[in-house]
């Protein structure tokens, strides 16, 4: 047994990613780019913090009160907590449903905290055999009791496949036998890869060491449903709450109206604050009318929230006057240009990163500065770990292209007007924007030198063509990018770049297929997770340098357009959304 | 001060249009009377003006259209220039019209009956039942067998002589004083003209109402009228009792008209068709607007062609009433009748 | 008429059929990838991608796909569902792909909000669109004739979407003139008194169209015989454009009628995205956005039953605003 150890913050305490517009107004035609210190964030976020007990820390001059709208263009498929795998969705769930642990904010930092479990977990020396003990006291909305035989029920239905079809599905990998169990209504009833021991205490048998295990148990997965009271596909119509809030309306597709859970009990939740009285959320609305509506903050529009990419023609109010009522901070995605290793030399790579014209098609695309950051890193900056480098000289994810820097690069590896190196890409030819980007890249690209075989497909078809492994094109397939799903790189690197996706006949960056790269990640994966971050950090390094199999040029960012009564709105690095716990009110 | 018996008196009337082109003069300083008992019988050919005139009398033209000048007085109101209210009241009680072509003329979507009880309703107070009862009973007056079940059907199922009774018993429903009947007979295969004919005449006699008959038919003139009124090119030319006039004529326009219908002894090689066209209402020719058809212009020297003949009382006859520049006319006409 | 009205019903059923092969090509043989909005680039590999796809059914033969789609509709659907057997009963329009939610729920408890925001529509045009049509045509060639009809041809010149994102948010946003929407399931009140914006929006906008139709309509109704012959009975004016010249113009005008009410219960896409006004119209929209294939389905052969119905009752209405029809 041995206890996690909590992540120092080397750097100063900083608030989580908040930061709203910096400096004088910009114009919406300029290039360039509003930066906030990446350092700033950097080491900023996630660490764990196993001794974290309730109740949450007050936030200063917060007052009890008020219902929050929140507006937006999506419409989540369901509210099953098995089912539940995008950002919106898990910061609404994360409102109701308590998970075994949970993020919390203290001092500033976003921290992993136990939630409904009395820790992060108990491992055993082995690493393959996890305990969680339940806390005392806790209950349903409805007073009945929540056991660890619920819990267990809970990730046992997340094996079901129409249950948690859109679900992550690390327990399949890492579960013990969970590549073949099928759930509770279907498989094998003898399954013991979750077990509970008593009413308090449940068990997890995994295949391999999964030291992120305690991140993955705040995904509301884990967070306990009554055998008794499933109503498989209806559940979700009201799914029992654990948290400060309960459904009260849900109409599928259009709203879901929140209100007090009075058995939620404080001391016992160390993540969540409860200033709002409830909260309504719209779905399928407009964006843009909605933040223009917002912005103007009259009746209800007062007290909303949109939590959507700004729209363009808001920019410059959220840049002057409006300043006050937008927040914008990190989020968990990092975009690459995806170049495929077999086909492309490394150090023809490298002069690709040089030459391409990042702020340009940035500009071509209509992309706003408040909707992304630019990077040189495949780990985003939040992450524990992350280092800042840049892998080539002449890139730092920003620029028009060195088209001169790149020829000589390229005349140094032998590769000229006479013999120019051919790159090929499918890019989407169906809508006036997708055609501009393309136009700005290939001009750029062959001005470096290079000759460009640019293949327009309906944007349909583009993803699948770019999932294909022996397409006949050497860059810009799948994955353009990824978002981690908790803040440590083992949810990044073995994805994206272990050699498991090429041995099934799918993409990855780079398409890479490395016995030195998967080494490195099943070591790095096998250390204890407080040790993994400066780990990962090199590992990133090192892959850029040696393998450039994918040029990461950006991260996203999280955008929240509010009314003028609301207050404190705090950017959730991990998913780009606000932590609504710590929303309040002005009456 | 008019005699007791004149229901409609027609002073100096002018009808005109103005149109993108010009002004379509089509009538032009028509007087005339009506009288009560009396049948007067307004002919011409089509464009003379007569249905023009016709409908002038109850102010159905479209007062933005049309410029009216000149007088219409019926039983003593001034129609020309009068409000919509006044119009309104005389409409059907004073004075009705029966239109021309009946199938058009009546409402497509409403029944028969009610079309007819709706001219009743607008100038009696009474229940929608009496004013249908009264409609049963004007179909039945105008001859329309099974007048009850009649009443409830639609004007595409009746035959034409039918359609034609029941817009002559919209015509009568309110008793008028006078009735205008423009074309009665057109629309009409022979045999059922004749019916129709008798019937206006029947119920002249039974309502003692001034009857204004327009046709361009002078056989049907010679039938029924006993006044009669010739237009040509918008205005009256030759006016008098019927039988005077259509036994010895004194315009040389209705001597001609006279001698174009074709009798039954005759063959087609021996039509007398009058030579010529009407003319352009836009444009008059100056001068009579006979003369480039008239058979006596030529002999006439220059004054038909510069001067317009005014409208005086017919020398040598009385009670008769020409437009033209001939002497001694009815001579005229009856030596050159003689010597074709 | 029975023999006419079960003729039609054949011929309508007819194209029913057609418009469900019809879709069901464009949808399911087409490039839509509903697994694609499942699980976006970023967040999922492409082996996810394939198991989602196999998962939804979707890489099955397409005449499978269809004849089970098909029979659903007659006999209904059994879905197999986390180890249960779901009965879907006739007519079944399937399971929709991201909620898993039978479609014809999904349909059907939508429908009041765009029955009723239909029927506001309605009431909007007919009284403002035919009363300026009827206006128009009397006083035409005014100065009055010409303002109006200059004036709804810039309306309609306008594209819809502008017109309809600049009123929603002025009015009951930011002046705060008209009520915000209110869900029906929110109390009957609050959901009409929000219905008025766009009501009176779309409607103005119909409106336009109507007054044109009645306009041309009553202009030649007004040149008739028999408007002549009512004038000549001595009627007053108002009896003469109502019963007489209106009732005469009003035919093309319950055609159309027809027409327009099949397209507003089928639901006003934008209107109803832009006012917040929970109806089929946001339904499908929602739907194509996210190739939610049955929910299409479903609401595509809604709408075309819809047309084709009220195509029918528009002819059948016809024979008794018109007599001289006769449906043989």
């Amino acid at each position: 047994m041995r206890w996690t150890t909590v992540l120092t913050a080397a750097g100063a305490a900083v608030s989580i990613g908040l930061v709203a517009a910096c400096g004088a107004p910009t114009p919406t035609e300029q290039t360039d780019v509003v930066q906030f210190d990446k350092s700033s964030i950097a080491t900023a976020t996630s660490g764990m913090l196993p001794d974290a007990t309730g109740p949450a820390p007050d936030v200063q001059g917060a007052k009890r009160g008020g219902v929050l709208t929140v507006p937006y263009f999506s419409t989540p498929a369901n509210f099953d907590p098995s089912d539940q795998y995008f950002n919106d969705t898990l910061a609404i769930l994360g409102l109701t449903h308590r998970a075994l642990t949970a993020y919390a904010v203290r001092d500033g930092q976003s921290v992993l905290v136990p939630d409904l479990a009395t820790d992060l977990g108990q491992v055993s020396e082995d690493g393959l055999t996890w305990t969680f003990t339940l806390k005392d006291g806790i209950t349903y909305e409805d007073g009945s009791p929540v056991t660890a035989h619920d819990v267990v029920f809970a990730l046992k239905r997340s094996f079901d496949k129409d249950l948690a079809q859109n679900a992550p599905t690390y327990q399949r990998e890492f579960f013990k036998g969970g590549t073949t169990y099928e759930g509770p209504y279907q498989g094998d009833p003898k399954w013991k890869g979750v077990e509970a021991r008593n009413d308090k205490t449940l068990v997890i048998r995994l295949e391999k060491r999964f030291e992120s295990l305690p991140y993955f148990a705040a995904y509301p997965q884990f967070s306990p449903i009554p055998q008794a009271k499933d109503k498989k596909q209806d559940y979700t119509l009201h799914p029992l709450a654990t948290g400060p809030y309960k459904f009260k309306t849900y109409t599928p597709g259009s709203e879901l109206v929140l209100d007090r859970n009075p058995e939620w009990k404080p001391a016992t939740d160390p993540a969540r604050n409860d200033y709002l009285d409830g909260y309504h959320f719209k779905f399928g609305v407009e964006d843009v009318k909605a933040q223009t509506a917002i912005l103007a903050s009259n009746g209800v529009d007062a007290t909303s929230l949109n939590w959507s990419p700004i729209d363009s023609s808001l920019v410059e109010q959220i840049e002057g006057p409006k300043k006050s009522q937008f927040v914008e901070g990190p989020s968990s995605c990092v975009y690459t240009l995806n170049l495929d290793t077999r086909k492309i030399p490394l150090e023809v790579r490298k002069a690709i990163a040089v030459a391409y014209p990042y702020d340009s098609v940035r500009k071509a695309g209509g992309q706003s500065t408040h909707a992304y950051l630019p990077g040189t890193t495949f780990i985003p900056p939040q992450v524990p770990g992350w280092v800042d480098y840049q892998g080539v000289d002449g890139f730092d994810g920003t620029g028009d292209g060195n088209a001169e820097k790149a020829r000589k690069m390229l005349a140094d590896l032998g590769y000229g007007p006479t013999r120019p190196f051919e790159l090929s890409y499918y890019y989407e030819n169906d809508s006036a924007v997708a055609e501009r980007v393309n136009q700005v890249r290939k001009q750029k690209l062959e001005l470096a030198g290079f000759r460009v075989v640019d293949k327009g497909v309906p944007a349909k078809e583009r993803r699948q063509l770019a999932g294909t492994i022996d397409a006949p094109v050497n860059m810009l397939q799948s994955p353009a990018g990824w978002c981690y799903d908790w803040p440590s790189a083992d949810s990044i690197f073995p994805p994206m770049v272990s050699s498991v996706a090429v041995s099934q006949g799918a993409t990855s960056w780079g398409n890479i297929s490395e016995e030195k790269i998967d080494q490195e990640i099943r070591r790095i994966q096998e250390l204890p997770i407080a040790d993994q971050g400066p780990e990962w950090g090199t590992f990133d390094k090192w892959l850029f340098e040696s393998y450039l199999p994918a040029i990461p040029y950006q991260y996203s960012k999280g955008n929240a357009v509010f009314g003028a009564k609301v207050r404190n709105v705090v950017n959730d690095p991990h998913h780009g959304l606000p932590i609504m716990t710590q929303i309040w009110m002005e009456p | 001060m008019t005699p007791a018996d004149v229901v409609l008196e027609v002073t100096d009337l002018s009808v005109a249009f103005p149109t993108e082109d010009g002004v379509v003069r089509a009538v032009s300083g028509l007087s005339y009377q009506a009288r009560l008992g009396r049948t007067l019988a307004i002919v011409g050919e089509s464009g003379s003006g007569k249905s023009v005139a016709g409908m002038a009398v109850l102010g159905l033209h479209d007062p933005r259209r049309t410029r009216t000048t000149g007088s219409i007085r019926l039983e003593g109101e001034e129609v020309v220039g009068a409000s919509e209210w006044t119009l309104q009241a005389l409409r059907s009680t004073t004075a009705a019209m029966v239109f021309q072509d009946p199938m058009s003329s009546l409402h497509p979507f409403h029944r028969v009956g009610r079309q007819v009880a709706e001219a009743y309703l607008a100038h009696h107070s009474v229940s929608k039942a009496v004013a249908h009862q009264r409609a049963v009973e004007m179909l039945d007056r105008v001859g329309i067998p099974n007048p009850h079940r009649r009443a409830n059907q639609f004007p595409h199922e009746f035959s034409g002589g039918m359609r034609q009774r029941a817009m002559i018993a919209l015509g009568l429903v309110n008793n008028p004083r006078l009735l205008i009947a423009d074309e009665p007979t057109t629309a009409l295969d022979v045999t059922v003209q004749a019916q129709i004919l008798d019937l206006l005449g029947d119920l002249r006699r039974e309502f003692g109402s001034a009857v204004i008959l327009i046709t361009h038919d002078l056989a049907v003139v010679a039938e029924t009228a006993d006044d009669l009124l010739v237009m040509y090119a918008g205005r009256a030319v030759e006016q008098g009792p019927a039988r005077e006039v259509l036994s010895r004529p004194s315009h040389p326009y209705t001597e001609a008209l006279l001698r174009s219908i074709p009798s039954p002894s005759e063959d087609a090689a021996q039509l007398r068709p009058i030579r010529g066209a009407p003319p352009s209402l836009l444009t008059p020719p100056p001068g009579c607007s006979f003369h480039p058809r008239c058979a006596f212009s030529d002999g006439m020297g220059a004054v038909c062609r510069t001067d317009a003949p005014a409208w005086r009382p017919t020398p040598g006859v009385v009670n008769r009433h020409l437009r033209c520049h001939l002497a001694d006319p009815v001579a005229a006409i009856e030596i050159a009748g003689g010597a074709r | 008429m029975l023999t006419y009205v079960l003729r039609r019903v054949a011929l309508g059923l007819t194209v029913l059929l057609a418009t469900l092969v019809a879709a069901f090509l464009l949808f399911f043989a087409g490039p839509a990838d509903p697994a694609q909005a499942m699980c976006p680039e970023q967040r999922c590999s492409a082996e996810r991608l394939v198991e989602i796809r196999a998962n939804l059914g979707l890489d099955r033969p397409l005449a499978v796909q269809f004849s089970e789609y098909f029979g659903g509709l007659f006999v209904g659907r059994d879905f197999a569902f986390a180890g249960d057997v779901v009965h879907c009963s006739a007519p079944c329009l399937g399971m929709s792909f991201l909620t898993k939610r039978p479609v014809s729920e999904e349909i059907f408890s939508r429908f009041p909000a765009t029955v009723l925001l239909a029927l506001g529509t309605v009431i909007v045009f007919l009284t403002v669109g035919v009363s300026v049509g009827v206006i128009t045509a009397r006083a035409r060639g005014t100065v009055l004739d010409r303002l109006l009809i200059g004036g709804s041809q810039v309306f309609g010149a306008i594209p819809y979407y502008v017109i309809a994102l600049v009123f929603a948010l002025y009015l009951t946003r930011i002046h705060g003139i008209l009520p915000q929407s209110v869900p029906l399931s929110q109390g009957l009140l609050g959901f009409l008194a929000g219905l008025i914006a766009p009501c009176l929006l779309l409607g103005l906008v119909y409106s336009a169209g109507y007054a044109r139709y009645t306009r041309s309509s009553m202009i030649e109704a007004l040149s008739t015989d028999f408007v002549r012959t009512a004038r000549s009975k001595g009627l007053p004016e108002v009896s003469v454009l109502r019963s007489h010249a209106l009732r005469a113009a009003i035919g093309p005008v319950v055609t159309i009628l027809g027409l327009d009410v099949a397209a507003l219960l089928s639901g006003t896409l934008v209107t109803e995205k832009i006012f917040e006004i929970d109806g089929i119209g946001k339904l499908s929209i929602d739907a194509l956005g996210r190739d939610d294939l049955p929910v299409i389905m479903g609401t595509v052969l809604v709408t075309a039953f819809l047309v084709v119905t009220l195509n029918l009752v528009v002819d059948v209405a016809y024979s008794f605003i018109d007599p001289r029809v006769r449906l043989s």
